[in-house]
Order: C-alpha cells, then structure tokens, then sequence
C-alpha cells in the first residue's frame, strides 16, 4: 500500500474495520486499496485507479510529493502526468523508470530561472505601480485647474449671450424687406438640389450595377470550386443586400424634394418675418443704448475689421442720421455688424468651454479607467509590442490597438481594440485582454484578439495563434503580471496541474 | 420591356424571398436528374413505352432453347443465348449456382464490336464464388426450366420473353426482368446504326417520322458546359426486378434518403428521380433526396415478416434505381401462388447502368443476417480495426499547428474526456502536396507524434488522391514522367483544379500505380510519420472542382484503355485500397491499418471506415445520420459515422450535447468542424453541457469491449455493429421502417434525441423480453411504445432482457490505458432469469489474432448459475495460451443482474481450489444485484458463481 498523505486517517478500528471518509458506510479494512471501490465518495481506495474522480498520491523521493489524477493509475503512461517514482504503474502495462532525480534537477533549475524573472518582473510591476500612481495624482490636479477655468469662462459665456440675445431682438425687430436674395438662394439651392439628385441617381445606378454583377456572380459561380474570395464576394453581398434595400425602402419614403418644393419652402419662409409697409422708426433712446453698447467693443475691433460701417461709429457717434431711410439703413449695419462679433465673441468662449469639458472628460476617463488592481498596467499602456512569425508581424500596444503587418505586401490589418480584460476572478483577472472589432474577414468575423499574459522580466509577444478564423491568441510575457517572488515557494504536496 | 436595374434589384429580391431557404443549400443544378443523364432517360422511356403499352407489350428478349447448356455437376451452372428480336442480336446469360442460397446470373454481348468492360470483379469480389450444383433440374414444363436448389428454394427461368424467377416455399420472392424493362444496348458504329423512328402527328393532322426521344442521346451529350463526345456510342444495361410480396427495400448507400427505400415515379411521399449511384462530392448536400452522394454500393435488401432476400448489381457504371411499389401485384406467378387472401404489397426495382456488362447476385437470405452474410461472404467482410479506431475521434479543419495539436491532447486530459486520435486535415502540408508537412507550423511532427504515443493515442493524417502539379513536388514528377495519372483521350495527363490548385489523379485502376502509391506510405517515403500516424483519404470520388458534377469527365482514360464511365464508382475503393494497403505494409509485421475514406463502392468494407461526408450542424441531420449509417450498414458497409456535431455551421450546445449521446452509439465516432466554424472541441462548452458530453464519451469508452465484439462479430459474418430494428425483430411490422430508433449489436436499445428542447420520447419497446434502462437498470416489461423521460443528460438506451454485455467502467484518457482494466457483466435477465452474451478480446493491433492469439469467451446465466466458456476454436493453440497468459491479471470486478425480484441467500465463487463467498448489495427499487469483485477471469472459464435464491 503505498504511502498516503493524511496516512493518520488511514487506520482500522478495533474490528479491522474503516470507515469511509464521508462517514457514509464502513468497509473491512481488507477492503481498502484493494482495487474496488466501495465508498460513494472513493476514499478507500487512495493507491488504485477503482475510484474515478479521486486522487493517487505519490511519494516521489528526491523530489516532491504530489497527487495524480486516479484516471493515471495503471494506465501505462509516465511522464509529466505521472508520479515521478513510477510508483502509479504497477499491473504490468508499462514499467516507469524512476526518474525524481533528474525531475528534481530540472524542477529546481526551473524554479530558480522562475524566481530569477519573477524577481526582476515585480520589481519593475512595483516601480510602475509607483509611477502609475503620480501619474494619477498629476491628473488629477490637471483635472481641478480645468475644473476652475471652466468655472471662469462660464461666467463670461453668460455674458456675451446676452449681449447676443439683445442684439437679435433688435435685428428682427428691424428686419424689413431683408431677403433681397432670398430669390437668388433659392434658384441657388434648388441647382445645388438638382445636382446632389442628379449625382445620387448616378450613384445609385452604379451601386445597382454592382449589385446585378453580384448577383449574377452568387447565381452562376461554381461553388464548389472552393474559391475562398469568390465564396467572401457573395457572403458580403448576402449581408449588404437587405442594409441596402432597407436604405432604398427608407428614401423611397422620404422623396427628395422637387423643385416646386424648394419654391414653396422659400416662399413660406419669406412670409413669416415679413410684416407689411414700413418699419417702425427709431427712437433716440434706443439708439443711444446701442451705440452705447457697441462701443465697448467696437474700437477694438477696428484694427482688424475694416467694415464701411465703423468708420463712422467713431467720429459721428453722437450724430443721428440726416433722414429715416438712410439712417435706418446705417443703424441695421451696425446692429448687424456688432451681433456678428457677440457671437464670434460668444462662440470662441464656448469652443474653449468645450474643450476644457472634453479635457476635463477625458482627465476623468483617465483617472477612472481600470488599470488592475494596482494600476499596473497604466504605465504599459500604448505601449507596443512586435511579433515577427516569418508571415506576418503582429503587433500589439497595451490596452490599445492589435494590428498585423503582412511580410508579402506589408499592408496593414486592424485586429481588433482594446476591449476588456477577461482573464476571470480575482487575481486572474487581469491575465486576458480582449481587443475587438478589428477588420472584417473575408467571409467571416470581424477579426479578434485574446492577449494571454503571464509573467515574464519583459513585455514581448511569445507567440501567436489563429485557432479559429480571425481570432488570434497572443501569449504575451509581461512584469505587469509578476506575483510576488514569495508566493513561488512550493506547498508541501501539490496537485500536478497547479505546479 | 427591359427591366431598369432598380426593378432588377427587386426581382433578385423577390428571388431571395422565395428561395431564400435554398442558399445555402445543395446546388441542385450542378448535378443530373434522370433526364439529363442520356441512358437513364433511355431507359426510363423504355419502361414508359412498355407501361403504355400494357398488356400488349412483349419483351423481345427470348432464350434460344436450342443454346440452352447445363452443366450442374461440375461448374454448376446453365449457359444458353439470349436473342434481341428487335435487333436480331445474341446475348449470353450465365446462370452460377453458389453455395448459401446465392445465384449468380450474369448477361453479356455475345460477339461485342469490342469487349464490354467486366474487368471490375477482380477488384469487387474477393474470391471466386464457390459453386454449389442444384438437387434436380426440371425441363418438363414447355417454355421454362427449373432448378430445384433445394427442399424449399427453386429458380424458374422462362424462356420467351426472358424471365427468371427465385422461389422460396414455391413462391417467388424475386423475379427478373418481370415488367420486361430489360434492355442490353448493344454496341454500334455510328454509321450502322438505324436511328427508332416513331410516328408524330403534326398540329395541322398531318403525321410525320421522327426519330424518338431517346434517339438524341445516343452519341453525344451535354450537360451544362461539358459535352460527354461518346466514342462507344450507347451502351447501357438496364433490368427490372420484383420483389414480390415485400413492401420495404433498403441499402444502396450511399444517400441522405429514409432506411426504408421511397418510391421513385412520384405520389404521396415518394420522389420523382431515381435513387442515384455515381460518387459525386455535393456541397451541403440535401437532405430527404434520392441523389448520388459520395459512395455507390449497388446492393439491396428486401425484408418482409418471413423472409429476406437480397440483389447485388454488381456494376461500377453510373447507375439509377427506379422503385414503385403495387398492391395486390401484377406478377402473374405471385397472383397464381397465392399470399392468401389480403392484399400484397411487390416491390418493383428497375435498374440502370451507363456501361459494362450485367452481373448479378440473388441472396435468398432466409434473413437479413443471412442475405449480409452472403453479400459478404463474396465481397469481403468488415476488417477488423484496431482498437483505437472504435474509440473517439478528434479533428478539426485545421488544427493549424503543432502547439495546437498538443494543446487540444492536453485539455481532453485535463477536462477528464476520453480521446483516441487527433486528426490533422489539409493546412499540415505545404501548399496542399500531400507527404509532405509545412515545417513552419509543424517543425518536429515526430517529436509530436511520439509525445501522443507516450499518452497511447493516435494521430491521424490526410492524404488525398489529387497531386498538385508543381515541378518541385517529387510525388508529381515521379507520376508524371512515369505516366501515372488518369490520361485524356487524346493522350496526355488529365488535368482538373482541387485545393492544391491545377491537380492530376493516379490511375488506381493500373496495378504498378498502386505499387507506387502503397510505397509512398513508407516512413522513409512519408517522412515526419511513425507507427501511430494513419490516414485520412478524402475527395476520392473523385472530388473535381472544375469537372462535371464536381468529378472526373467519363471519357477520360484509365489502364486498359478502358473508358472513366465504365468504372467511375470504383475509382474511390481502388484508392482506398491502394492506401488502406501502403499503411498495411509500412511496417516490417503489418498491423491493420486504419483509413478513413469518403468514396466507396462495394467492397470498401475490407479497407477501413467511411463517414457520411460533410454534413450540417442541424437537428435534422443529426436525425438523419441514423438512416444513413443503418443503410451503410445494410449495404455491408457498417463502420461509418457522422461528423459530429456537424461540419458546416456553429451548433448550440444542446445540439452539441444531443449529438455527442448520439455519436456514442454509432460505429464511427469523430468530432470534426468547417474552417470557418468556433472551436468547439467538448470541454470547450459551458455546463452543463461540458459534463453531459464528458457522461456520453466515457459511455462509449465503458462499452468499448461490447463494441469491440460487434466489430470482431461484424468481421466474421457481415452482421453490423448498427442495426435497423428489424433486423433483431423481423417479425415486427410496425418497425420496418423504423429509422430514429436502432440496436447497437443484439443487446442495446437506442433511441437518441434528434430534437431541440426535448424532455421526453416515445420508445417502442420491441419482443417479449423485458429492457433495463443503461443507467438506471430499471427493469420495462412492456411490448410496443412506451412513453420515457429523455432530459439533456439522458439517453433513452436499454438492455436487452437474456442478454450478457460486458463493460470496463474506469474512466480512463484512451482505449489503450484501459487494456488491463478490470470489467463488469451486466447481465439483463430475460423472463425466465437467462442470460447470455460473448466478449472478444486481441491485442487491438496486430494481425496475431490470424494466429489464434485472442481470447472469445462466452458467458452463461442459467438457473442462478453463471459461467464461461471459450468460443476459441483452437483454445490450445500457442496463440490463445499466450494471449491468456497476457490477459490472466485482468479480472471480473463487478456482476449487476438486472431484473432479480429476490435478494440471494448467498453468492459463492466456485473454483477447483476453493469456494468462496462473495459480497454483494441488491436495489430493490430497480430489482437489481451487485456482486462485488468476484475476481474471475474473462479468458479462463475454470470457475462458477453461484446464486442461492
């Protein structure tokens, strides 16, 4: 009976009886490990392969102690899956030579090379963990300088929207019969109507084209002569037929608008603002008010715009206009002139509004985003690796886009951006990444990438497979996911698929 | 009006809307219905013209009494001519009488413009048949003469119009040529042929001679693009037969079609073609169609409650089957003996082949066992295979490297699931030349192939018959300089595209061809192979993309100069044989090979394993593997199975599920995938589905040694492993047809699960003796349906009651890890507490069972007494003695009775030294006994185990 771990629970009682470790039956102590199972839970037989599910222990001397699969026993295979010792085969099928020596000899060779970039590999994970987290701290400080500029110009924004507000008011309020082109754009825009018509019947007809010459090409090729570009024409032909009748069946519903429409449209636009006779005159304390109020800027503004318009507001601003057609005609350039520069005013500071919330987005996105644990990966992110397999070179950047170069004709192929990590729970979690969306195959998916990390004193991709249609497997070796050298000192015993 | 290209769009979309089912599907049109294939159309309105003639139409074929020639004693048969009236030509017929109620009849030109082809029976059969003369011959009765075979079996042939009837009980059960349809075109120059002139009435009344229908294929033909030139001009052969007073006709794989052949002229449920024999690679190939698929085996059974008989038309030609069934028939011989007074259902063949010369089989059973016996006897047995090849099979187009293939081998251990072979298909070699490995992802494939050896498991490889042209490829320029390949009439190699891109095909049909091509299999030759590497052999049909139905253009010219169309369905088995033979001979002691092959004709059986080629990831191929492989069975070829869990498409996981339980009960037993599909090797799915498929995989590795004594029983009489459910129940009408339930040997039951979200199914339970479910060992008594429980991870499968079926329980990584495992007998009792059952036992791979050295032992349950005893013929012999010694640690560990209502007073275990009590527990629940480890040996009987009741 070969030495079992927990030998203490594999005793007879006074009867020369046990009992199953379950404590569900109790068996003749001849019963045990005598290639019989008996107890439901296959403790008694701890030395044989009776019990499926169960395990065999190995005693290994001059290595380590381990359990085997009981599936392994007397089923004539040495070798990594079996005790070292040999001790699992037993009926004759195949004698193992005892080999713990040499196993021992390799394993700690292994081990210590394991150790050594372990070692290297956490320190570097440490120092990127350190500076992942100034990096952090530094965003985090951008994020509150953005923060209090937008607070600033938000305050201005309100400012000249007002400014703007007014100053619309005003320009419909004085708007008489202002569309002196209003004509002109409308011939303009029903040619440019006709045109854009004319071009998408064009297009249309080519895309028909093309879509004849498909079918043709999906009715008549020989399909069985397996051509593999001939069998992704059709496929994509197959997917891009309903999208594109359902886009004809859309516009089929919405006509383009003919010409008589755009006439209406003009003439209904033309009929709202415009009220009948005259418009009503200025008064004095309005226009004071507004030249008033353009002067703040107006001076400013000289220097760079050279409008017919400001020459006067500067010499005559005290002047009313000599009679109410030409003064009224003067006073609406002004008010249009100082609208357009509210709202220049007005957009510059709500571009720069935008881009400090697109900042401050974006610092926030950084802050918040899943870096690991313990943001280890941070520091490697963008960070691209190349792979080099005689065909193609596969590159991959950290967290961000995997691509594929071709040897043959060096073009380019997107394999897929940084999605997710899918490694599992707790500490494997991090071990996968998937980068998805890549270019479409022909004939098939959209091509894939799982980056498969373990630990290694330097990121760099180890090798890389396709084991389906355009979903690639890179094995990739990386510090940033070193355990600590600690944790590579063996248990007493171990289950053979954990060494 | 021409349509603008909008209204066109919406007319293709209108197209896609009607047929959009159909678009992936089998392109029918790249195939030839009955009237596209010149002969068959010939025929067929031949058969036309004779129907509408009724009773009016004569055959003009008669014997010329005065040629009549009998020579019983000797060579046992009668010779005599038989005369074309029509156009004064002489034809021979041969009537062998062979031993086991088989007759042979065989019909040629008598002075051919130049000789038919014939040459095919050397490749076919697999010994000359044994002659066996007739009792008597009666020659009293005017226009007919009889045979007298024996006390109950007669053969009748009628001397004008030609018929010939086989008799059993003084009825006939087969009749040739019965509605005259027999037409021997015979050979003509062109310039001497008189075209059949008919009478046409013109639409103004006015009538005219034209020349009929059949006339315009007689020279020439064209389907689609290719025009077949016809240099023999016609030279068909076409017969029909009936088989009177059976309603239900089987075999002649290879189609996706019902168990129970359909009608073929149209009617409720029946089709309106022939059933087809011309090997033909059909994508996605529908299913419910009488259309030519991979293999062609001209092979037929007809079953009825008390008897079986057979025909084999042994012809390789292009060949289509017509079938209608009568009531009540025509067949005077039938009306005049008499079915009794309820109507008779007949059966009425007609057969059709393009070329070569007639040569037929009659097997007169009396059952089907017997009729696949007789076939057998002639055109080989199943070869026995080694062990390995019964357990599961794992492929994938591709595994697309060698870190791959190893991985793969690792996760089936890792996940606890039984494998026995990893296959590589096309991508392991460089640019598609077989021999040879790409190196870049295969860098040490030995060092590979030894690292699964070390496990005890397999790897298998393709290689296909079409050789790349390419001048850096040594396997080509060997052929071509040496003038191996199928040659084009006007000289030259025969080219046609395959995967390598522009191919040539080996001439099997030449004998140094297949020299040659054995030789390739050496491991000198073969280079990156060792002993546990086999073959795959695929696109043997042969499969040509740019050919004509996807094949080989029937002019083309093979050794001999015989024409391709003479042959066709033969090229494949001569490929398979040819492989089947190099992976024989490579080593210095041959050890059975194992070949997979695609095509197959009959005989194919002797070489190895086919599979019913590239089928769908759908339930309803799933259901349909079940006919297909029973037919397979029935046409002598049993060792095939399905691709699971279908080769086109991703199947969802209960689908996976159903079709692993499925596969686990089926001969051939391979998980195999498209290029294009997601991985899903087992362990791949999510639970519950994983576990459900691991259960299935370690059943069938558990009833390994069951199986393993089908295919031993299967290799000595014919019988498959796979049967129909008639063939255990002949008597039993009500599953003649039956095809979604079936019998793994004798002894268990199987009705899978062929449809999504099933819980339960209706099981017909067939005999009077009661089943025991597999799992539970619950005890049916009940004949006919019975309603069961069939959730996931159930497979409705039962005992059979009086029956023995021994099991190795210890889930192990391969069929060669368990070969010293301990077994179990379950022994399912039949009403009177009886049991019986047999165990085969070599060593799995080589051919030292010829020698004696195996162990077939018997097991006995009787009175509550088991026993053994050797089936060995020569239990003596050296062989068997060392076998025993080599097996003499392996011990019984276990007896469940199944259907015991009593719990024993006592078990011993009786030997000559010592008697012994042994342990036991009984579940009262399902009546059943467990005896723990009786210890027994299953290869020395000296021992008894006794129940005291």
């Amino acid at each position: 009976m070969p030495i079992i771990l927990g030998q203490h629970l594999y005793k007879p009682d006074g009867q020369q009886q046990w009992t199953c470790l379950d404590q569900s039956r109790t068996i003749a102590w001849s019963a045990v490990n005598d290639d019989y199972c008996d107890c439901p839970d296959g403790s008694d037989e701890p030395g044989t392969s009776a019990c499926p599910g169960t395990f065999f222990y190995c005693e290994n001397k001059g290595h380590r102690p381990a359990y085997i699969k009981s599936w392994s026993v007397n089923d004539g295979v040495c070798g990594k899956e079996s005790c070292c010792d040999g001790s699992d085969e037993s009926n004759g099928l195949t004698q193992c030579p005892n080999q713990c020596k040499a196993v021992a000899a390799v394993y700690a060779k292994e081990l210590a090379e394991k150790k050594k970039f372990v070692s290297e590999g956490f320190a570097i994970k440490q120092r990127w963990i350190k500076e992942a987290e100034e990096k952090i701290a530094q965003w985090k400080l951008e994020r509150t300088g953005y923060e209090d500029d937008l607070v600033l110009k938000r305050g201005l924004l309100q400012r000249f929207q007002d400014e703007v507000t007014l100053l619309e008011k005003e320009e419909q309020a004085q708007s008489g019969d202002k569309k002196p082109t209003s004509h002109h754009k409308s011939e303009a825009r029903k040619q440019q109507m006709a045109k854009l018509h004319d071009h998408i019947q064009q297009l249309r007809e080519q895309v028909d084209t093309l879509v004849s010459i498909l079918h043709d090409l999906k009715r008549d090729h020989n399909h069985n002569y397996h051509d593999m570009a001939v069998k992704a024409a059709i496929s994509g032909y197959d997917e891009f037929l309903p999208g594109y009748d359902k886009l004809y069946e859309d516009l089929d519903q919405e006509p383009l608008p003919e010409e008589d429409d755009l006439d209406q449209d003009d003439a209904d636009q033309e009929d709202v603002p415009e009220s009948e006779g005259n418009p009503p005159p200025i008064s004095a304390s309005f226009w004071d008010s507004v030249t008033s109020r353009l002067e703040k800027w107006l001076p400013k503004r000289q220097e760079s715009q050279n409008g017919a318009g400001f020459y006067f507001m500067g010499e005559n601003r005290k002047q009313r206009p000599r009679n109410e057609q030409h003064s009224l005609f003067f006073f609406f350039s002004l008010v249009l002139v100082a609208l357009q520069s509210a709202r220049q005013q007005r957009d510059a500071i709500q571009s720069e509004i935008n881009s400090l919330e697109s900042n401050i987005k974006d610092v926030k996105g950084k802050i918040k985003a899943d870096y690991g644990p313990e943001k280890e990966w941070l520091q490697l992110k963008d960070t691209c690796v190349e792979k080099d397999d005689g065909e193609y070179i596969y590159s991959l950047c950290i967290l961000g886009r995997a691509s594929q170069r071709s040897h043959k004709d060096s073009s380019n192929v997107h394999l897929g951006d940084f999605d997710g990590y899918v490694g599992g729970e707790g500490a494997k979690a991090y071990l996968e990444h998937t980068h998805l969306h890549g270019t479409r195959c022909w004939n098939g998916p959209e091509r894939s990438v799982k980056a498969i990390f373990e630990c290694g004193s330097e990121t760099e991709i180890l090798d890389v497979m396709e084991p389906e249609k355009c979903e690639y497997h890179f094995r990739v070796r990386s510090p940033a996911v070193c355990p600590s050298p600690e944790s590579l000192d063996p248990p007493k015993a171990h289950v053979h698929e954990e060494l | 009006m021409p349509f603008s290209s909008r209204q066109r769009i919406h007319l293709y979309l209108l197209g896609l809307l009607l047929f959009g089912s159909l678009a992936s599907a089998m392109k029918t049109e790249d195939f030839k219905t009955c009237s596209q294939s010149g002969f068959c159309q010939r025929n067929r309105l031949y058969a036309d013209d004779a129907a509408a003639l009724g009773d009016a139409f004569r055959s003009p074929y008669a014997v010329d009494a005065d040629s009549l020639h009998l020579s019983l004693e000797d060579t046992a048969h009668i010779t005599a001519d038989i005369i074309n009236k029509n156009a004064d030509k002489r034809f021979t017929m041969a009537l062998t009488f062979l031993q086991d109620n088989t007759v042979r009849v065989q019909m040629n030109e008598k002075d051919p413009l130049h000789p038919r082809f014939d040459a095919h029976a050397a490749h076919t059969l697999v010994k000359a048949p044994v002659a066996q003369a007739p009792q008597a011959v009666d020659r009293t009765q005017d226009n007919q003469v009889t045979m007298i075979l024996d006390a109950s079996r007669k053969v009748i042939v009628t001397l004008e119009p030609v018929k010939v009837d086989f008799l059993v009980n003084d009825a006939s059960v087969i009749t040739l040529n019965d509605r005259g349809f027999f037409n021997f075109e015979h050979l003509r120059t062109k310039e001497s042929h008189k075209p059949k002139m008919i009478q046409q009435q013109n639409d103004d009344g006015t009538l005219e001679d034209v020349q009929h229908a059949a006339e315009d294929t007689m020279w020439e033909e064209t389907f689609k693009s290719w025009t077949d030139p016809k240099p023999n001009g016609p030279e068909s052969i076409a017969l029909d037969i009936s088989f009177n007073g059976f309603s239900h006709v089987y075999g002649i794989p290879e189609h996706a079609s019902t168990l129970s052949l359909k009608e073929t002229r149209g009617g409720d449920n029946a089709y309106t073609e022939p059933y087809r024999l011309y090997n033909t690679d059909v994508f996605e190939y529908a299913l419910d169609s009488p259309t030519s698929l991979y293999g062609a085996i001209p092979f037929m059974t007809a079953h009825r409650k008390d008897l079986s008989a057979g025909i084999f038309w042994m012809n390789p030609s292009e060949t289509w089957i017509d079938i209608v069934k009568t009531k009540s028939s025509k067949n005077s011989l039938a009306k005049l003996l008499d079915f009794g007074k309820k109507e008779v259902t007949t059966t009425q063949t007609h057969w059709m082949s393009e070329a070569g010369v007639l040569d037929l089989f009659v097997f007169l059973g009396p059952t089907a066992k017997d009729v696949l016996r007789q076939y057998t006897s002639l055109t080989g047995t199943p070869a026995l295979p080694q062990q390995f090849a019964i357990g599961y099979h794992q492929c994938r187009w591709n595994y697309i490297n060698q870190k791959d293939v190893l991985e793969v081998d690792q996760k089936f251990d890792e996940f606890e699931m039984p494998y026995d072979v990893i296959w590589l298909d096309i991508e392991y070699t460089v640019e598609k030349k077989y021999f040879t490995w790409d190196n870049t992802k295969f860098p040490d494939p030995i060092a590979m192939e030894k690292q699964l050896d070390d496990k005890g498991r397999q790897l298998v490889a393709i290689v296909d018959p079409h050789i790349k042209r390419a001048d850096d490829f040594p396997v080509f320029e060997v052929a071509n300089k040496d003038h191996y390949f199928v040659q084009k009439p006007t000289g030259g190699d025969y080219e046609g595209w395959c995967w390598p891109g522009q191919s040539s095909w080996p001439d099997f049909f030449d004998p140094k061809v297949c020299q040659w091509w054995q030789s390739l299999f050496a491991f000198d030759k073969f280079v990156g192979t060792r002993e546990n590497v086999h073959i795959w052999h695929d696109m043997n049909e042969p499969s040509i993309f740019n050919g004509p139905e996807i094949t080989m253009q029937k002019e083309m010219i093979h050794h001999g100069n015989w024409e391709h169309r003479n042959l066709h369905n033969l090229y494949g088995l001569l490929s398979f044989a040819a492989t089947s033979e190099g992976v024989r001979t490579r080593t210095k002691v041959p050890k059975r090979p194992f070949v997979l092959s695609r095509s197959f004709y009959a005989g194919a059986q002797r070489y190895g394993a086919v599979w019913t080629g590239d089928n769908m990831a759908d339930w309803d191929s799933l259901a349909m593997s079940m006919p297909m492989i029973l037919s397979s069975g029935l046409g002598g070829m049993p060792f095939n199975g399905a691709d699971v869990p279908g080769f086109f498409g991703n199947p969802g996981p209960e689908l996976l599920a159903r079709w692993y339980q499925t596969g686990v009960f089926q001969p051939f037993f391979r998980g195999h995938a498209h290029i294009d599909t997601k991985r899903r090797e087992p362990y791949l799915v999510d639970e519950p589905y994983r576990s459900i498929t691991r259960k299935a995989l370690r059943t069938r590795y558990a009833l390994l040694p069951y199986w393993y004594t089908l295919f031993y029983d299967a290799f000595k009489t014919g019988t498959p492993m796979m049967r129909p459910m008639f063939m255990e129940f002949p008597q039993e009408e009500q599953i003649f047809a039956m095809e979604d339930q079936f019998m793994v040997g004798d002894s268990i039951l199987v009705k899978p699960i062929t449809t999504e979200q099933t819980t339960s199914t209706d099981v017909y339970f067939p005999g009077e003796q009661p089943w025991y479910d597999l799992e539970t060992y619950q005890p049916i008594y009940h004949h006919g349906y019975r309603t069961v429980d069939a959730p996931l991870e159930k497979i409705p499968a039962y005992y059979r009651g009086g029956r023995i079926i021994p099991r190795r329980e210890r889930p192990r990584r391969s069929s060669a890890a368990m070969a010293l495992d301990p077994f179990t007998l379950m022994i399912a009792l039949d009403k009177k507490s009886n049991a019986e059952g047999t165990l085969y036992l070599d060593d799995g791979e080589s051919y030292d069972y010829e020698a004696g050295t195996f162990a077939h032992t018997h097991f006995v349950y009787n009175k509550g007494i088991l026993t053994c005893d050797s089936l060995h013929a020569d239990g003596a012999s050296a062989g068997a003695q060392a076998f025993a010694k080599k097996m003499s640690s392996v011990r019984v560990e276990r007896l469940v009775l199944m259907g015991t209502h009593r719990q024993p007073n006592r078990v011993q275990l009786l030997t000559k030294q010592t008697t012994l009590d042994l342990a036991f527990s009984y579940h009262e629940a399902v009546s059943s006994l467990e005896i723990r480890d009786p210890a027994v040996s299953v290869v020395e009987c000296d021992w008894t185990i006794r129940f005291d009741f």
